[in-house]
């Protein structure tokens, strides 16, 4: 606790220690070391440090610690790469009454689905041998959520006609099991297009194609620690500015 | 009040004290228990401001006395408080 209690002392500024340092030390040893003090000690220091330091060396401290931070915390993140294809559903037959555009919706929604059922993806999972740390720690289901949350659909963009385009991706740690669930779920949707036509009775038909196959994710998109780096320098400069502002405040009063 | 640099004046308004006999002072008369970190704190800016200064000491115990304009802030701050005080009073009476 006595070299705790040193430690804090050395932490207050070299001139503040010159100044004050024999007295403080007698009164700390006439109050006897105590933890509350040890954290008291050390605030005062922290308070003093920044009320000595000048502008120029307070604000780009605070935009280094945090920048540091925030690199640090990227290390904690979980890293993750994003494998995805693109696809094309085309109407071939439309349901009567029904709109073009809305029936090939309805179907790449009604495939979507059967893609992304409990059953499906508990298969893939199951032969990925995917997430073993969550499926250790939580329910099959809180499992199932993750991967839904990991696979998204987006829209390309507007082909002539009725067909819909859109991009399947999945996210996760290891690249190489990214790209081989991808594949598993494009040929899913491939196969789910059949069973949805066989469901509709002839009602409806569409003819799906794989315009890009499963990519081999080269680079983590997550963290994005130049991104992170950058929030953390500009975030500790803001505060370093709130710091200053408020140092000079307390000091005019 | 738990102003720490309003506390210390305040303990030192009868006379010169070094910091533990500060420390002691506030906790017997204001209840409040004044960290070592703080209570330096506190006298640092006190002595920056020149409200107190240091008086001449045998040992390492560094006592400080209030200086004129620390008694006249000191002074000001009081009749404020008191002028608070007073006005809560009645009004707690009339309520």
């Amino acid at each position: 606790m006595r070299a705790l209690m040193r430690f804090a002392v050395k932490l207050y500024p070299a001139a503040w220690r010159a100044r004050y340092g024999g007295e403080f030390e007698a009164l700390l040893e006439d109050i006897g070391p105590h933890w509350r003090d040890v954290w008291n000690v050390m605030g005062g220091a922290l308070k003093m440090q920044m009320m000595t330091w000048s502008f120029w060396k307070l604000v780009p401290a605070l935009g280094v610690a945090g920048a540091i931070a925030m690199g640090v915390a990227s290390l904690m993140i979980r890293t993750e790469y994003e494998s995805s294809g693109v696809m094309r559903v085309t109407p071939m037959k439309i349901p009567e009454g029904e709109t073009p555009g809305r029936a090939t919706a309805q179907h790449v929604d009604a495939m979507r689905s059967k893609v992304l059922s409990r059953a499906s993806l508990l298969t893939i999972i199951a032969g990925e041998n995917l997430y073993p740390r969550e499926r250790a720690k939580t329910t099959l289901e809180d499992t199932v959520d993750q991967m839904r949350r990991d696979v998204q659909f987006w829209p390309v963009s507007e082909h002539g006609g009725y067909s819909a385009a859109f991009e399947l991706s999945f996210r996760y740690p290891d690249p190489y099991k990214a790209q081989r669930v991808t594949r598993q779920l494009i040929s899913q949707m491939v196969d789910a297009n059949i069973l949805v036509m066989m469901e509709a009775k002839g009602e409806h038909s569409a003819q799906v194609e794989v315009l890009d196959p499963a990519s081999l994710p080269r680079q983590a998109i997550l963290p994005n620690r130049p991104v992170m780096i950058v929030v953390g320098l500009t975030a500790g400069l803001l505060l370093g500015l709130a710091a200053a502002g408020v140092r000079r405040w307390c000091r005019a009063r | 009040m738990s102003d720490p640099t309003l506390l210390v004046l305040a303990s030192l308004a009868d006379g010169e004290k070094h910091g533990y006999a500060i420390m002691e002072d506030v906790m017997r008369f204001a209840d409040v228990r004044l960290g070592p970190g703080t209570l330096y704190g506190a006298i640092t800016r006190l002595e920056q401001r020149g409200w107190i200064r240091p008086v001449g000491s045998d040992n390492r115990r560094q006592p400080y006395a209030l200086t004129a304009v620390g008694r006249t802030y000191l002074e000001a701050q009081v009749a404020n408080l008191d002028r608070v005080l007073r006005t809560a009073l009645e009004r707690l009476r009339h309520a």
